[in-house]
């Protein structure tokens, strides 16, 4: 053995031997991605996608669904062949029952009403992958609804709009008629929607009620809860407007205001919108009354074009109006002022106690917008300061506070350049920032640990599966090249991928917690 | 009464003449006088000649290898007469040039027409270096080389014997020093001799022309993209010479009248001076570089709605100023030197850095080195050299988050080394030795002993065997040499390092032909450039340490210099792994090139012309390729690269100066050069790339 290693070292040929991954590997592959834990007959099973045909620029590419069984590596094929979209990502129904998007291919007929990207519906059980039903042409789907009843898109040969359908999960189904806006389903089988040349917004009360044309020309509707109220945008001959349309008496409230802008929706009674900015005259917030025809009115102040959001700032009576252009200003309803911001938060969230506001200061928009952490206090009476260090690039949503009071903490993740980001915690108080975690992938977090896959190689975009105890600064490392990880309990579904195929791409099972008789609990007991 | 040989020794009259090169009136030594067909003499060295022969009218022949004779009626007995022998310019050269195999290590040398008339090259010598067998072009035509498998930093470039920081100005490659003030380069693939240290791929060494010492000379050369010149003279009644070179760029006045938003240009200047002194000489030599690249770009104006411009740039600049003595000492050769140099980079392009960064440094460097034979049989070489730099990096970043690179720091260097070569007869050389350097960082060290040695066996004839094997050091460096961003990390990660072994032959194939085979296997220790995707400096770590491993085959066919139709054929079959990641998985380098062919042929003509083309072929690198999709990376091989190169030069020898022209296309079939690879959403697999061609013209005036 010593003459080898001496025979090594002369001639530099031997490299250090692989070293095993700690676990089992429940399933070979590179091509496996996007697990995740499932319960079957009381038993912790795992699923996970294959990818198999690669996309082309005329095809969607395919992937297989496929189960493995933790105890024993027992494999299944839930579905082949499932269209890799992301508008047709499978979806569950209330009851569990899977809808996949299968055997995709164009429509016939000349354009528009062929040429369409169609697929076949397939109704599957997960359990044991048996399907219910298959329905061809489908161009789009929504489950929303309850047990009873779904909607879907299908394209008719030789008719230029593709019809709605309402389908029973017992099979039988209503033709709804062609579909030329939005529909939306609401409790088990009522559906609301636009339909034919003339955009006529329409209501179906039952699978087995008649439809009920209710307005033509609508472009877009939002219900009020109750469903009798809708607020509808229509493009009426020469005029497009906004519009309150009572749905039981079909009466128009025509809406106050001449450049009606954005819809803040139903409170209560009232329609709330705002009205555009024009010359000689401000912006203005409207609360119509639908009941009453009341309407109450805030100027905006000049430098709002509009208000597009409103966020109100916790334990005050002040809350923030945002522009759609990003500007914003602080409201006082005590006194009714508006104070003009001088920055344009993007993404902003309040503290608990409504102390500070942090935001993302844009710097860069393009491909999605990112730029550095900035925290100012609630009262805006001192200038924003940067949280993020400088140079790293915060994307928007890349924050949020965990605990309360003293024990908050901002956490938020931040990246250079085009480098993986790296995890944060700051404190909102003093200001300061630290490094939790380096080039991230997907972790979850605690104010003492943090778990996931982290040190991603910035070449092969893998990276290692640690959980990490920020208290004491340890760390566990429970598997290397991870890109991508399920967890349940102590139980872990890892896909391992080296830079080239190798015996240990694939589904791996481990098991981690604080000692070994926890570890070798998870192969056996279910969670 | 007198006999005729009386009489025509009582009629004799001196003969007085000095043979010259026609066009750079360079005294011809040696040059074979007949006089009426009769043997008479030869010419000095300074080319005069002077012969008693009989009054009247005589037919005086002058003959010199590698120009065409002369003949000529002379009236004897006047004033010197001035004989300018045209070069020969076609045809096969008397003159061949023989590079005698180096026993201390095996090298490529390239000396004149190779130097500069390789097509490809543009007429810069440095870049015949990717012509050459064990040679990869990362991505043309920028001039980044990567050797036997390691990264381009890892190649040193050492100029008279002293290390450069880069040599090439990376506006369209160029090298920093003028062609025609190089004699010699030496191209060591591996196995490097001793004297040369701290880089653990290959070295390029070149050598400065010694100006001619008999009077004035200059040179000017003007290129479509710069002008250039060096002017050389003797001082001192000959005892000593100055020679100063410079070049200007104006590619940035082309590249501003295509791309206005761009900024582009490059300078360079090197004064050399030399004087004997004792036993030998003394020669003072300053050179220096500068490179500006800037671009303007549109920011989105934070206060306002409205948006600023900005010139972001990279502005590259070293200073060197060498002194040294060589000369002979106690029966060798001796040399004692001193470098100082001065290196300042800076960029704002926010590709290479999201903040603006600047490196300032410094380095003294002292050199001593002596060799002398030791009897018939054995050579001694030992020496020691030092580099004491400081750097002063300044950048936006906060300093509790700077890296080491970032960090005010200073660096030494120390090594020494001890070399032999023995000899049994002409049939075996071995040249064994020893270098050590220290290295010191911040509060790091590190010593790292480099052995080394090289065989050579002739079995028959003149075929030659050779074997080397050495083990070699490195600072960690960046994968690509910047000046000033060199001289860290060696706390974080340690020396870099290199086992190497090659064997091979030489062997005659035909009168004219040569064959030069070499297999080679190099374990590898290096700081590799972490991610391919990431290139900003500032942004943590740019490298990691990673083990690997290079072994292929190098084949060279060449037909040397003398002969009409000249050139080489190269062929470098290699493979180059890295183990990555905890798994330690063995993959294709970044610089994984598995095959590079290069063709370089040169045919002389008549009335001067000669005709030159290269064809390059390579195999592409294995690049990750991102994909849109799944956001996973699978790894490709990007696109081969062909290049076809053509070159027509032409000499004009008028009598007291030299004229030559030469026209180039570079890349003239516009192959498209591929660096980016990515998978679009819908399966499509982009990939970025470039046509470019170089078309060159050049003016070369010599007198």
């Amino acid at each position: 053995m010593s003459r080898l290693l001496i025979l090594c070292l002369a001639v530099g040929a031997c490299l250090p031997p692989e070293l095993p991954v700690e676990g089992r590997r429940l399933a070979a592959g590179r091509n496996i991605d996007r697990p995740d834990f499932i319960t079957l007959g009381g038993e912790p099973w795992v699923t996970y996608i294959r990818r198999q045909q690669q996309p082309t620029p005329m095809r969607s590419g395919t992937y297989d669904e496929e189960l493995v069984r933790w105890k024993d590596g027992q494999q299944r094929t839930v579905m082949s062949g499932i269209v890799d979209r992301d508008s047709w990502r499978p979806r569950v129904d209330a009851a569990g029952i899977r809808y996949y998007m299968v055997d995709e291919r164009l429509s016939e007929g000349a354009p528009p009403a062929g040429g369409l990207r169609v697929a076949t519906l397939a109704r599957a059980t997960f359990a044991n992958g048996e399907v219910l039903e298959r329905i061809p042409d489908v161009l789009s789907i929504n489950v929303d609804g309850g047990l009873r009843s779904w909607l879907y898109l299908a394209a008719v040969p030789g008719q230029r709009l593709p019809e709605l359908r309402l389908r029973a999960v017992r099979g039988t189904e209503r033709a709804l008629g062609p579909s030329s806006g939005e529909s939306q389903i609401v409790g088990e089988d009522r559906v609301y929607f636009v339909g034919g040349d003339d955009r006529m917004l329409t209501r179906l009360d039952g699978a087995e009620a008649p439809l009920e044309a209710l307005r033509p020309r609508v472009t877009r509707f939002l219900l009020r809860d109750d469903e009798r109220y809708a607020a509808l945008a229509v493009a009426d001959p020469g005029q497009i407007r906004t519009l309150v349309f009572n749905l039981e008496t079909r009466q128009e409230m025509r809406l106050p205001g001449a450049a009606t802008c954005c819809w803040l929706g139903f409170t209560g009674a009232d329609f709330v919108y705002t009205e555009t900015a024009v010359a000689g005259a401000p912006a203005r917030m409207h609360s119509f009354n639908v009941q009453t025809g009341a309407d109450r009115t805030l100027d905006l102040p000049a430098g709002l074009s509009d208000a597009s959001s409103i966020l109100a700032r916790p334990g005050s009576d002040r809350s923030l109006f945002f522009d759609s252009h990003g500007r914003v200003a602080e409201f006082r309803q005590s006194d009714g002022r508006f104070r003009l911001l001088g920055f344009r938060p993007v993404g902003p969230r309040f503290t608990e106690d409504g102390a500070k506001l942090a935001y993302i200061d844009v710097d860069v928009i393009d491909p999605d917008p990112e730029g550095r952490l900035m925290l100012v206090d609630g009262d805006f009476d001192s200038p924003p300061r940067q949280l993020s260090p400088h140079g790293a690039l915060v994307p928007q949503g890349g924050f949020f506070f965990l605990g309360r009071g003293a024990e908050r903490l901002l956490v938020y993740w931040a990246h250079y350049g085009r480098n993986a980001a790296d995890l944060y915690f700051g404190d909102d108080r003093t200001g300061e920032s630290r490094v939790v975690a380096s080039a991230i992938s997907d972790v979850s977090v605690t104010p003492r640990t943090v778990f996931g896959i982290m040190r991603i190689s910035g070449q092969d975009l893998v990276g290692e599966l640690v959980n990490r105890d920020l208290v004491t600064g340890e760390e566990q490392v429970l598997a290397h090249r991870v890109s991508d990880v399920a967890v349940a309990g102590a139980r872990l579904g890892v896909v391992i991928r080296d830079r080239v195929a190798s015996s240990r791409d694939g589904l791996w099972a481990t098991c981690f917690g604080p000692d070994e008789d926890s570890r070798r609990k998870c192969w056996d007991t279910p969670q | 009464m007198l006999g005729h040989a009386a009489i025509a020794l009582l009629l004799a009259v001196p003969l007085r003449g000095q043979v010259l090169s026609k066009g750079t009136r360079q005294p011809l030594g040696g040059a074979a006088i007949t006089v009426d067909a009769v043997p008479a003499g030869e010419a000095d060295d300074s080319g005069r000649f002077l012969l008693e022969v009989e009054s009247g009218p005589r037919r005086v022949q002058v003959q010199h290898p590698g120009f065409e004779p002369l003949d000529l009626k002379v009236e004897a007995g006047g004033e010197e007469q001035i004989f300018r022998l045209a070069p020969r310019q076609t045809g096969e050269r008397y003159e061949t040039v023989v590079t005698p195999p180096d026993e201390r290590a095996a090298r490529t040398t390239l000396r004149e027409e190779e130097l500069t008339r390789v097509p490809g090259s543009m007429g810069d010598p440095f870049r015949v270096i990717e012509s050459l067998p064990g040679v990869s072009q990362v991505l043309w035509p920028l001039a980044l080389y990567t050797i036997r498998g390691a990264n381009p930093g890892n190649t040193g470039f050492f100029l008279d014997g002293v290390r450069m920081p880069t040599l090439f100005h990376f506006a369209l490659g160029p090298s920093v020093i003028h062609p025609f003030f190089l004699q010699e380069i030496n191209f060591y693939p591996g196995g490097y001799p001793v004297r040369y240290g701290r880089y653990v791929s290959g070295i390029v060494a070149a050598k400065t022309a010694a100006p001619q010492v008999d009077r004035p000379h200059a040179s000017l050369d003007v290129r479509l993209f710069d002008a250039g010149g060096i002017v050389a003279a003797p001082f001192n009644e000959g005892r000593g010479n100055i020679a100063v070179a410079g070049r200007y760029s104006y590619t940035g006045l082309l590249v501003s009248a295509l791309q206005e938003n761009y900024e582009l240009g490059y300078w360079d200047y090197q004064v050399r001076a030399e004087h004997t002194m004792g036993p030998g000489r003394l020669t003072v030599f300053a050179f220096g570089s500068g490179d500006h690249l800037g671009r303007r770009v549109l920011l989105l104006s934070q206060t306002d709605d409205g948006v600023t411009d900005e010139l972001q740039h990279i502005r590259l600049q070293f200073h060197r100023v060498d002194v040294r003595w060589d000369g002979r000492v106690l029966g060798g050769r001796a040399e004692v030197g001193m470098l100082a140099s001065r290196d300042e980079s800076s960029t704002s392009i926010t590709e290479i850095a999201s903040r603006p960064i600047a490196m300032r440094s410094v380095t003294a460097a002292p050199r001593l080195s002596y060799g002398r034979a030791l009897a018939s049989w054995a050579d001694l070489e030992l020496g020691g050299d030092a580099e004491f730099q400081r750097y002063w990096p300044t950048s936006e970043i906060a300093p509790e988050m700077r890296q080491d690179l970032f960090q005010n720091r200073d660096v030494q260097a120390l090594g020494g080394y001890l070399g032999f070569t023995f000899r049994a007869g002409s049939r075996l050389s071995l040249s064994p030795g020893i270098r050590t350097d220290v290295f010191l960082e911040q509060q790091a060290w590190a010593i790292e002993d480099s052995p080394r040695l090289t065989v050579r066996f002739r079995p028959a004839g003149d075929v030659w065997l050779k074997a080397s094997a050495g083990r070699f050091a490195q600072m960690a460096s960046l994968p690509v040499a910047v000046p000033g961003f060199e001289g860290f990390g060696l706390d974080d990660y340690g020396t870099q390092t290199s086992l190497q072994g090659s064997f091979g032959v030489e062997a005659p194939l035909a009168r004219t032909l040569s064959l030069d085979a070499t297999a080679f296997y190099q374990r590898l220790h290096l700081t590799d450039l972490a991610s391919l995707f990431l290139t900003d400096a500032t942004t943590g770590p740019l490298v990691e340490v990673r083990d690997g491993r290079s072994y292929g085959l190098e084949v060279m066919l060449r037909r040397p210099l003398g002969q009409r139709l000249y050139g080489w054929l190269a062929y470098t079959l290699s493979k180059s792994e890295r183990a990555i990641g905890y798994f330690r998985q063995r993959v294709p380098s970044d610089w994984d090139q598995r095959h590079i062919v290069n063709l370089v042929l040169g045919y002389r003509l008549r009335r001067g012309y000669t005709l030159g083309s290269r064809i390059h072929y390579n195999t592409g690198r294995l690049y990750p390729v991102f994909d849109l999709r799944t956001s996973l990376v699978d790894y490709r091989r990007l696109d081969p690269f062909f290049q076809l190169d053509l070159r027509v030069d032409k000499r004009f020898v008028f009598d007291r100066f030299v004229l030559d022209a030469y026209v180039e296309l570079v890349n003239s079939t516009l192959s498209r050069e591929v660096y980016d690879l990515k998978q679009e959403v819908n399966g499509t697999l982009n990939s970025r790339g470039y046509r470019i061609a170089l078309p060159s013209v050049g003016v070369h005036a010599e007198w």
